[in-house]
C-alpha cells in the first residue's frame, strides 16, 4: 500500500489540509517545530487504525467534543482506494473506503488493505518517532519478536540448549558451590573427616613404647623380687636349718655330759630289773591269786550262811504260804482304799471350785454349818419370785405409761397441727361453717339449673322467631335490575318499532317478559313475609317474660356468688385440706359440682379430727390410772426387797437386790454342803480301808522275821509275798546250792595254802636277785640298775642323735653351720629372724603379686594396641575416599571439559545460525555504520541483542551507545519491514525525526540506507524539523516538503 | 683368600650372567667357554629376597569394596610380609634381604612395626639373620627408633663395612650397603693365597641398594663386570692410592615398581619388586626371591609369591563396529593368559578399554557393566571368583573424537571444539578451581594437589562422552 495523497479536514491544528505525495519511495516533510509535524505523523497513524479517543476542546471556556476528519489516498494491489475516517464519539471513528465494488464493511476492507497488521505492530516498526526508535521494548511485542528472535529455536538450537542444561546439571551434581553441596563436596568433607580422625587418633606408637618401657620396668621389677625372695627363702632356710639342726646337736651335747655324769656299774645283772620285775610280778599275781582266793572264801561262807537261812524259811512255810495266799484280798482293800482317796480328793477339788468365787470367808467349816435344807430352800425360792414378780409388773406398768403418753403426744401434735390452720377458729365453728357452705352450694347449684332451664326456653323461643327476620327483603339492586330490564325492554320495542325492524320487536319484548316477571316474583314474597310476621308478634311476649325471670335468677345467683364464706378468711395454709372449702362459693372456672364435693370432703375431713381429739381426751383419762396403779406396785417392790434382804441375811448371804446372783451363790452353797459331807464320807473310808492293811503287815512282818527274812522296810507288801511264794516254790533247788557251795569253799581252802607256799619261795629268789646287784634292798638294786640302764641309754641315744644331726646337716648341702653358730643360737632370736624372713618373704610374695597384676595389665593394654586396627581402617578408608575423589575429580572436569565444547558449539551455532531478520538488521546496520558493527545476532533461548564489531567484539545493546543503539533498532526495523515485505505486508513507513542522534557521517549514511531502502519499492515518510536534514534529502534529489509555520494565520495553513 | 683385582674375572668365574626377566629362572653359566677356567668355589647358601614391604600402607586405586575383599586388601600387606618370614622359614636360608620401604615412617605405624618385630622373631627363632637396607619410606632413622631390634638384624649403612655371615665359624657372604666391594688385598698377595689355596671357597659378596636413588652405584657395579671396562678400571687406579673396589656378586635391588634382574658377566643385580602390589601400576604376580648360592658359583632366583591381592591392569582396544561377544572374547582370552598364584585371596583387574563410540556408549548400561562383569567373573580361573574385581576405565581415543559423525552435525561440532579446547586451553579447569575457591580455599588447594595425578586422557574421555550421550544417536554395542 502506498499513500498518494492526504487530505486533512481537521485533525489537531491541521484543518482543510491537503498535501499530494509524490510518486517516489521516499517523501520528507520539513517543517519547524510546533508546525504539526507530529500531528501529521498521528494523523496518518489514526486515519490507518483510528482515532485515539481523545477529542475534547476547549473553546470559549467550555469543552465540547472535536470531530475530526481526513481522507487517504492509496494504491494497494493495483488500484486506487480512498480512505475516509470521521471521528464518532464512543468509536475510533467512522472509516470509509471507496474505490472498490466491494460490498463489505469498510473496516474489513481497510484490515485487508493493511495485510491484517495491527496497530501495535505498525506503531513499533512501521511509524516510529524517537522515542520508540529509543526504546528496546517497542521490539518485544509478540508479533515483532516473532520476526526479530524467532518465536522457535529449531531442533538444533533446542539440542544445545538442552546440551547446555543438562552440563549445568551433570556438574551441579558434582559440585553446587552456593549450597556447598555434590559429590566433590562429599567426597572432600568425607576425606577431611577421615583426615581429622587420623589427626586425633592418638600415636599408638608412642604408646605402645611407653607400655613397652613399662612392661621392661615391671619385669625388672619382678625379676628384682624373684631374686629378693630367693634370697629371703635362702635366709629362711639357714634359719630353718639351723633351728632344725640345733636341738639334735643340743641333745648331743647334753647326752654327752649325762653319760660323763653317770657312775660306772659294774658286774651288774644285764637283765637285772626285769628278773627283779618278773619276780615281784610274780609275787605280785601270787599274793592276788592269794587275795582273790580269800576273797572267794569269804562270799562262799557268806553264800553257806544265806543258803542256811533259806532252809531256815523252808521250816515256816505254812505260815508263809497263808499270807501269800492272802495276797488277792490285800491287793482289792489297798485298790479300795485308793479309790477312796481318790474319790475324796475329786470332792474337795469340787468343793474348792465352788467355794472360789464366794470368797475366802466361807470356810469349810462355814460351809458344813450352813442351813441349806428344803425349808431354807423354799423360802429362799419364793422371796425371790416374789420379788421378781413385783419388779416384772413395775416393769409393765411403766412401759404399758410410756407408750400411752408417747402415742397421745404424737396424736395431740398432729391435731395442733392440724387446727392451727383454723386460724383461731375452733373445731366446732369450722364444722358448723362448714355445714353451711354445703347448704348454700346447694342452693346455687339449684338457681344454676333454673338458670339454665330459662336460658334453654329463651333459645328455643328465639329460634322460632328467627325465620320471619331472616328472609325479610331481597337486595334493593334487585329491584333496580328488574326495572332496568323492563325499561331496556321498552326501549328496544319502541326502536324495533320505529325501524320497523321485527328482530329488535322482539328482543325488547322478552326484555319487557323477563322484566315483568321478576317485579311480579318481588312482590309476591313481600306479601308473604308480611303474614308472617303478624303469626309471630304472641311469641314475643312470652319470650320477654323468660328473660325477666332469666334476669332475676342470674342476679340471685351473682348474690350468692359473691357472699365469701368466713372460713375463707381463716385458711392460711395452702395445702390445708381445707383450701378449697374456705373458697368463694362460685369461684370463677370452678364448676359448683366440683365446689360441693370438695366441701363435702372438707366437712368430713373436720369430723375426723373431732373424732381425734375425743379419743386423745379419752387416752389421757387412761393415763391418770396407770399413775395410781403404777405407786401401788412400787410400793409392792419395796415390800418385797425388804422382805427378800431380810431373808438373805438370815440364810447368811450377802445382802443384795440382785436376785440372780443371789440364787446362783446360794446353789454353789448348797452345792459345796453337798461335797464337804462326799469328803468327810470318802475320808472315813478310806481310813478303815487303810487300818485293815496295817494290820495285814504287821503281822506279815512279824511271820517274815520269825521265817528269818530280812525286814521288808519300804518294799511293797505285795512284793515281799511274791518273793515269799517263788522261795517256797524253790526250796529244793536251795538244798543242792548249799551242798554244791560247801564243796567248793573247802577246794578253794585247799589252794590259797598252795598259793602261800610260792609266795614265800618268790621272796627268797628276790633276795638272791639282790644280792647279785650289790644291793641290799630293792631300792638300791633299782637305783644301780638304772644307772645302768641311763648309761646305755644315753649311748644309745647319743649315736641316735648323731645320725639326726648328720641327717639333718645334709637336708641343706648348700648350708654349711659352723660350731660357733650352734653355741651361739638362741631359739627365740633365730624364731624371730624367721618369722621377720618369712614376713619379708610373704611382701615379697605380694609385691610380686602386684607387679604381675600390673604386668598383665600393662601386656592386657599393649595387645589392645597391638589390636587396634582403626588407623589402618582409616588410612584404607582414606585412600578409597581419595581414589574416589579422583574419579569423582575426572568426571567434574570431564564434564566442565565437555560444557566448555557445548558452548563452543552454541557460541558459533548463535553466530551462524540466526533468523533472517537478524542477516537483514546486519547488513542495514554494517551499512548504518559504515561497517563498524558488522553482526545481529541473539544468544540462544534468550530475546537479547548482541552485536559484533568489527574487531570479533561482542556487545550487549546496554553497551552500545544512545545512537548506535538508535542505528541499532533503525535496522532491525528495516530489517523487519523487509521481511515482512516479503511476506506481501507492504505498508508505508512514517519516521518522525529519527535521525537526530546521529552524528552527521551516519546520517548521511542513514539517508544514503533509506534512500536505497525506498528504492527497493517501499514507501518513506521522513518528518523532520531540522533543515539540514531536509537539505541533505533535497542534495539527495528528494524535494521535501515544506510544511507552513504554526504561527501562520489559520487561513494560510489551509492553503498549505 | 688373596685375590688380586685383575684376577678376579677368571678366580670369581662361577657367577653366571644370565638375561632375567623369567622369575624362577636358573643362572646357568652363559657359554660353557666361559666356565672352564677354574672356577673359584663359595659356600652354597640360600637366602631370601625382598623389598618394598610398605606394611600397613594402604592399597591404593580401588573403590569401595565388599566387607570380605575390604578385610583382605586391607591386610595385603601384612599377609604378603608373612609368608616373606614362612618362605625364608621354611627354605631354611641362611639370611634374609630386606631392601628398602619395608614400612611407611611417615604413617606411624604400629602394626607396621610389631610385624616387623613378630617376623624378625620367628626368624631369628630359627637363627636367620636379616639384613635390613632402609629406603626412602624407612630411613635409617626410622629403624633406630625401634625398641628392642632382635641381634639378628642389622641395619645396613653405605658407610659401614660389610657384614659377614658366618656358618660354623665360616664366612659364607658378606652383605653391605654399596655395590662395589674394596679389594683389601694386593694382587701378589692374592695371587700367592691363589696357588695356595685355590680350592677354598670364598664368601659370595651382596651389596644392597635402593635401585631409584642409587643409580650412579648402580652404574658403578655395572662397570668392571665386563672385560673392557674391567681392563679400563685397571688401568685407572684409583686418585687416592687405595686399592680399587670390585663389583659385588650379588647387587639386592628395591625400591622398584616391577621385578627385574640385570646380569653381567661376574654378576647379577635384582630387584624382586614389591611384595605386594599398591595398585593397578604394580600388576602382576608380587613376592620376593630366594636366591640359591651353589658351589659352583651358580646363582639361581626363585619367584615366591607373597601377594595377597593381585592387581592387573588390562588395555583393550577394539575396533569400531566390534560388539560385545568380541570385547568378552578378547577380554577372556586376556584373563585366560594370566597365571594366578595360589596365594592370592582377591584379584583386582583394571580393564582401559578404547574404542569406538558405539562401544564406549554400551559400558553407560550398568545392566551391561554387571552383565559384562559377571561374564569376565566366570571366564577367570581365579581361586577366590567371589574376591575378582573388575573396574573398568573407558577412553574414547581422541582420532576417535575427532572423526565427524555420519549424520550428527552437533557431534561433530562437539568433537571438533573439544578437540579445540583440549588444544588452546591451557587450564581448562581453572574456572572450577576458583569456582571451589570461592566456596572454600581448602577444597581448592586439596583439589589442585590432586591435578598431577588426576588422568588427561579420562577427563577427555568422560567428556566426550558426555558429548556422545548429548548429540550421538545412541547406537549401542550390539548386543
Amino acid at each position: 500500500m502506498r499513500i498518494t495523497a492526504l487530505q486533512i479536514e481537521r485533525f489537531g491544528v491541521w484543518e482543510q489540509l491537503s498535501i499530494p505525495l509524490s510518486g517516489r519511495g521516499l517523501s520528507v516533510f520539513y517543517g519547524p517545530n510546533e508546525a504539526g509535524k507530529t500531528t501529521l505523523f498521528r494523523f496518518l497513524r489514526s486515519m490507518l487504525y483510528g482515532f485515539d479517543p481523545f477529542g475534547v476542546e476547549l473553546r470559549d471556556g467550555t469543552s465540547r467534543p472535536i470531530r475530526f476528519a481526513g481522507t487517504l489516498r492509496v494504491d494497494a494491489i493495483g488500484r486506487q482506494f480512498e480512505i475516509r475516517r470521521v471521528s464518532d464519539r464512543g468509536t475510533r471513528g467512522v472509516v470509509s473506503v471507496a474505490g472498490t465494488d466491494r460490498q463489505e464493511p469498510a473496516e474489513t476492507l481497510l484490515a485487508g488493505l493493511l495485510h491484517g497488521t495491527d496497530e501495535a505492530l505498525f506503531e513499533n516498526v512501521f511509524a516510529v518517532g524517537l522515542p520508540e526508535l529509543q526504546v528496546m521494548a517497542t521490539l518485544a511485542g509478540d508479533e515483532v519478536a516473532h520476526h526479530i528472535y524467532g518465536l522457535t529455536l529449531g531442533p538444533t538450537g533446542r539440542k544445545l540448549l538442552d546440551a547446555t542444561a543438562v552440563l549445568e546439571l551433570a556438574r551441579g551434581t558434582y559440585f553446587e558451590g552456593p549450597s556447598r553441596s555434590g559429590r566433590l563436596v562429599d567426597l572432600l568433607e568425607r576425606e577431611q573427616s577421615l583426615r581429622d580422625d587420623l589427626a586425633a587418633h592418638p600415636s599408638l606408637r608412642e604408646e605402645h613404647a611407653e607400655l613397652s618401657v613399662k612392661r621392661s620396668q615391671i619385669e625388672n621389677r619382678i625379676e628384682s623380687l624373684k631374686h629378693k625372695q630367693v634370697d629371703c627363702q635362702r635366709q629362711l632356710g639357714g634359719h630353718r636349718m639351723l633351728e632344725r639342726v640345733w636341738p639334735h646337736w643340743s641333745q648331743v651335747r647334753d647326752l654327752r655330759r649325762e653319760i660323763a655324769a653317770i657312775p660306772t656299774v659294774s658286774g651288774f645283772p644285764a637283765d637285772g630289773p626285769a628278773r627283779l620285775q618278773k619276780l615281784e610280778t610274780e609275787l605280785d599275781a601270787a599274793k592276788h591269786h592269794r587275795a582273790d582266793l580269800t576273797q572267794s572264801l569269804q562270799s562262799l561262807r557268806a553264800k553257806l550262811q544265806d543258803l542256811a537261812r533259806q532252809r531256815k524259811l523252808q521250816r515256816n512255810g505254812g505260815v508263809l504260804a497263808g499270807f501269800v495266799e492272802q495276797s488277792g484280798w490285800y491287793r482289792d482293800v489297798s485298790q479300795q482304799a485308793a479309790v477312796a482317796g481318790r474319790r475324796a480328793d475329786e470332792h474337795r477339788a469340787e468343793l474348792d471350785w465352788l467355794l472360789e468365787p464366794l470368797g475366802a470367808e466361807w470356810t469349810l467349816a462355814r460351809v458344813d454349818g450352813l442351813d441349806a435344807g428344803p425349808v431354807a430352800h423354799r423360802r429362799i425360792l419364793a422371796a425371790a419370785g416374789r420379788y421378781r414378780s413385783a419388779i416384772r409388773r413395775r416393769k409393765r406398768l411403766l412401759g404399758l405409761q410410756k407408750r400411752l403418753r408417747r402415742a397421745t403426744h404424737k396424736r395431740r401434735a398432729e391435731l395442733d397441727e392440724r387446727l392451727k390452720g383454723l386460724g383461731g377458729t375452733s373445731l366446732e365453728d369450722t364444722i358448723a361453717q362448714q355445714t353451711r357452705r354445703i347448704k348454700d352450694l346447694g342452693d346455687l347449684g339449684r338457681l344454676r339449673l333454673h338458670e339454665a332451664d330459662l336460658s334453654h326456653r329463651r333459645n328455643r323461643l328465639a329460634e322460632q322467631l328467627q325465620p320471619k327476620e331472616t328472609g325479610a327483603e331481597h337486595p334493593q339492586w334487585v329491584s333496580h335490575f328488574l326495572a332496568l330490564l323492563l325499561g331496556a325492554g321498552l326501549l328496544v320495542t319502541i326502536v324495533g318499532l320505529f325501524q320497523a325492524a321485527l328482530s329488535d320487536v322482539l328482543a325488547g319484548a322478552s326484555l319487557i317478559f323477563i322484566g315483568l316477571t321478576g317485579l311480579g316474583v318481588g312482590w309476591g314474597l313481600k306479601r308473604h313475609e308480611q303474614q308472617m310476621n303478624g303469626a309471630a308478634s304472641g311469641n314475643q311476649e312470652e319470650l320477654g317474660r323468660i328473660e325477666f325471670e332469666l334476669r332475676e335468677a342470674r342476679a340471685a345467683i351473682a348474690r350468692q356468688s359473691a357472699s365469701p364464706s368466713p372460713a375463707a378468711v381463716a385458711t392460711s395454709e395452702n395445702n390445708s385440706p381445707l383450701q378449697t372449702a374456705d373458697s368463694p362459693p362460685s369461684e370463677p372456672g370452678v364448676p359448683e359440682g366440683d365446689l360441693l364435693r370438695t366441701a363435702v370432703s372438707r366437712l368430713a375431713e373436720l369430723e375426723r379430727w373431732n373424732q381425734t381429739r375425743r379419743a386423745i381426751q379419752a387416752r389421757r383419762r387412761r393415763l391418770s390410772e396407770l399413775r395410781s396403779r403404777f405407786q401401788a406396785v412400787q410400793r409392792d417392790v419395796s415390800s418385797e426387797r425388804q422382805n427378800w434382804c431380810t431373808l438373805l441375811k438370815e440364810v447368811g448371804l450377802p445382802e443384795t437386790v440382785k436376785i440372780d446372783a443371789a440364787l446362783q451363790a446360794w446353789h454353789r452353797l448348797v452345792e459345796a454342803r453337798e461335797r464337804v459331807r462326799a469328803v468327810k464320807a470318802a475320808e472315813a473310808e478310806r481310813q478303815q480301808l487303810e487300818g485293815w492293811l496295817h494290820s495285814f503287815r504287821t503281822r506279815m512282818d512279824d511271820a517274815g522275821r520269825r521265817a528269818g527274812r530280812p525286814p521288808a522296810d519300804d518294799k511293797p507288801p505285795l512284793d515281799v509275798l511274791a518273793e515269799w511264794d517263788a522261795e517256797l516254790q524253790s526250796s529244793g533247788a536251795v538244798r543242792d546250792e548249799y551242798r554244791r557251795t560247801r564243796h567248793e569253799f573247802r577246794e578253794r581252802r585247799r589252794k590259797r595254802e598252795q598259793v602261800r607256799r610260792r609266795i614265800g619261795d618268790l621272796r627268797a629268789r628276790r633276795t638272791a636277785l639282790f644280792a647279785k646287784g650289790g644291793a641290799t634292798d630293792r631300792k638300791e638294786f633299782l637305783a644301780r640298775a638304772a644307772w645302768a640302764a641311763r648309761r646305755q641309754e644315753c649311748e644309745e641315744l647319743l649315736e641316735i642323735a648323731n645320725e639326726e644331726l648328720l641327717e639333718a646337716s645334709r637336708s641343706e648341702p648348700e648350708l654349711a653351720i659352723v660350731e660357733d653358730d650352734l653355741e651361739s643360737y638362741e631359739p627365740d632370736r633365730n624364731r624371730q629372724r624367721i618369722e621377720s624372713l618369712a614376713a619379708e618373704l610373704d611382701q615379697a610374695e605380694r609385691d610380686l603379686h602386684a607387679a604381675f597384676e600390673d604386668l598383665g595389665s600393662v601386656k592386657q593394654s599393649l595387645k589392645a594396641l597391638e589390636a587396634d586396627r582403626e588407623t589402618s581402617r582409616l588410612r584404607f578408608a582414606q585412600s578409597q575416599t581419595r581414589y574416589e575423589l579422583k574419579q569423582a575429580a575426572e568426571a567434574w572436569f570431564g564434564t566442565e571439559l565437555a560444557r566448555q565444547a557445548v558452548d563452543r558449539v552454541r557460541s558459533k551455532f548463535e553466530r551462524t545460525c540466526q533468523p533472517a531478520t537478524l542477516a537483514l538488521a546486519s547488513k542495514y546496520l554494517a551499512r548504518l555504520t559504515r561497517g563498524r558493527y558488522v553482526n545481529v545476532w541473539i544468544p540462544l533461548g534468550r530475546r537479547e541483542l548482541r552485536v559484533d564489531d568489527d574487531r570479533g567484539n561482542t556487545l550487549s545493546v546496554e553497551q552500545l551507545s544512545g545512537g548506535t543503539r538508535e542505528q541499532l533498532f533503525l535496522a532491525v526495523r528495516m530489517a523487519t519491514v523487509r521481511e515482512l515485505a516479503q511476506q506481501g505486508i507492504e505498508l508505508p513507513m512514517i519516521f518522525d525525526d529519527v535521525l537526530v542522534n546521529f552524528d552527521q557521517i551516519r546520517t548521511e549514511a542513514a539517508v544514503d540506507a533509506l534512500l536505497d531502502f525506498a528504492a527497493e519499492n517501499q514507501q518513506i515518510l521522513f518528518f523532520t524539523c531540522h533543515l539540514h536534514l531536509a537539505h541533505l534529502f533535497e542534495s539527495r534529489g528528494v524535494e521535501p516538503t515544506w510544511l507552513p509555520g504554526h504561527n501562520l494565520p489559520q487561513a494560510e495553513r489551509r492553503a498549505g | 683368600m688373596p685375590r688380586t683385582t685383575d684376577r678376579r674375572p677368571t678366580a670369581r668365574r662361577p657367577i653366571a650372567l644370565l638375561a632375567i626377566l623369567d622369575p624362577g629362572y636358573t643362572f646357568a653359566p652363559r657359554t660353557p667357554g666361559t666356565r672352564e677356567a677354574p672356577r673359584m668355589p663359595f659356600e652354597p647358601l640360600r637366602f631370601l629376597h625382598a623389598a618394598n614391604l610398605r606394611l600397613d600402607h594402604p592399597l591404593g586405586e580401588t573403590a569401595p569394596l565388599l566387607p570380605p575383599v575390604a578385610s583382605i586388601v586391607q591386610d595385603a600387606t601384612f599377609a604378603a610380609f608373612r609368608r616373606v618370614i614362612a618362605a625364608a622359614v621354611d627354605a631354611q636360608v641362611d639370611f634374609v634381604l630386606l631392601a628398602g620401604n619395608s614400612f611407611v615412617e611417615a604413617e606411624q605405624s604400629l602394626a607396621a612395626r610389631l610385624a616387623l618385630l613378630d617376623g624378625f622373631a620367628e626368624l631369628a627363632g630359627n637363627d636367620i639373620r636379616v639384613f635390613i637396607l632402609p629406603g626412602p619410606l624407612d630411613p635409617t632413622a626410622a629403624w633406630r627408633q625401634i625398641p628392642d631390634l632382635p641381634e639378628n638384624v642389622t641395619l645396613l649403612d653405605p658407610g659401614q663395612k660389610f657384614s659377614a655371615v658366618k656358618r660354623d665359624e665360616t664366612v659364607i657372604a658378606r652383605v653391605g650397603a654399596r655395590l662395589r666391594v674394596p679389594e683389601r688385598k694386593s694382587a701378589r698377595a692374592a695371587q700367592r693365597e691363589l696357588r695356595s689355596e685355590s680350592l677354598r671357597p670364598v664368601p659370595v659378596t651382596i651389596g644392597m641398594a635402593i635401585a631409584a636413588d642409587d643409580a650412579t652405584s648402580l652404574q658403578g657395579w655395572s662397570i668392571g663386570q665386563d672385560e673392557e671396562t674391567a681392563s679400563a678400571a685397571q688401568a685407572t687406579p684409583p686418585a687416592d692410592g687405595k686399592t680399587p673396589d670390585c663389583p659385588v656378586d650379588y647387587a639386592a635391588l628395591g625400591g622398584g615398581l616391577a621385578r627385574q634382574t640385570m646380569t653381567q658377566r661376574r654378576g647379577m643385580a635384582h630387584d624382586p619388586g614389591a611384595t605386594q602390589g599398591s595398585g593397578p601400576h604394580e600388576s602382576g604376580p608380587c613376592g620376593c626371591t630366594l636366591v640359591h648360592v651353589e658351589s659352583d658359583g651358580t646363582l639361581r632366583c626363585d619367584f615366591v609369591p607373597t601377594a595377597a591381592v593381585r592387581w592387573e591392569h588390562f588395555a583393550v582396544d577394539f575396533e569400531a563396529g566390534a560388539g560385545s561377544a568380541d570385547l568378552l572374547a578378547r577380554c577372556r582370552t586376556l584373563l585366560a593368559d594370566v597365571q594366578w598364584e595360589p596365594g592370592e585371596q582377591a584379584s583386582i583387574c583394571d580393564w582401559v578399554f578404547r574404542g569406538g563410540r558405539s562401544a564406549l556408549a554400551a559400558f553407560d548400561d550398568d545392566l551391561f557393566r554387571r552383565h559384562f562383569q559377571q561374564e569376565l567373573t566366570a571366564a577367570a580361573a581365579v581361586p577366590n571368583a567371589e574376591a575378582l574385581i573388575h573396574n573398568f576405565v573407558i577412553h574414547a581415543s581422541s582420532d576417535d573424537l575427532a572423526a565427524p559423525l555420519h549424520g550428527e552435525p552437533l557431534a561433530s561440532d562437539f568433537s571438533q571444539a573439544l578437540a579445540a579446547c583440549r588444544r588452546e586451553a591451557s587450564t581448562p579447569f581453572a574456572a572450577c578451581l576458583s569456582e571451589v575457591a570461592a566456596t572454600d580455599a581448602d577444597w581448592s588447594s586439596r583439589l589442585e594437589s590432586l591435578l598431577p595425578e588426576l588422568d588427561a586422557e579420562s577427563i577427555a574421555s568422560h567428556a566426550a562422552r558426555q558429548g556422545m550421550k548429548l548429540f550421538q544417536a545412541a547406537e549401542g554395542v550390539s548386543r
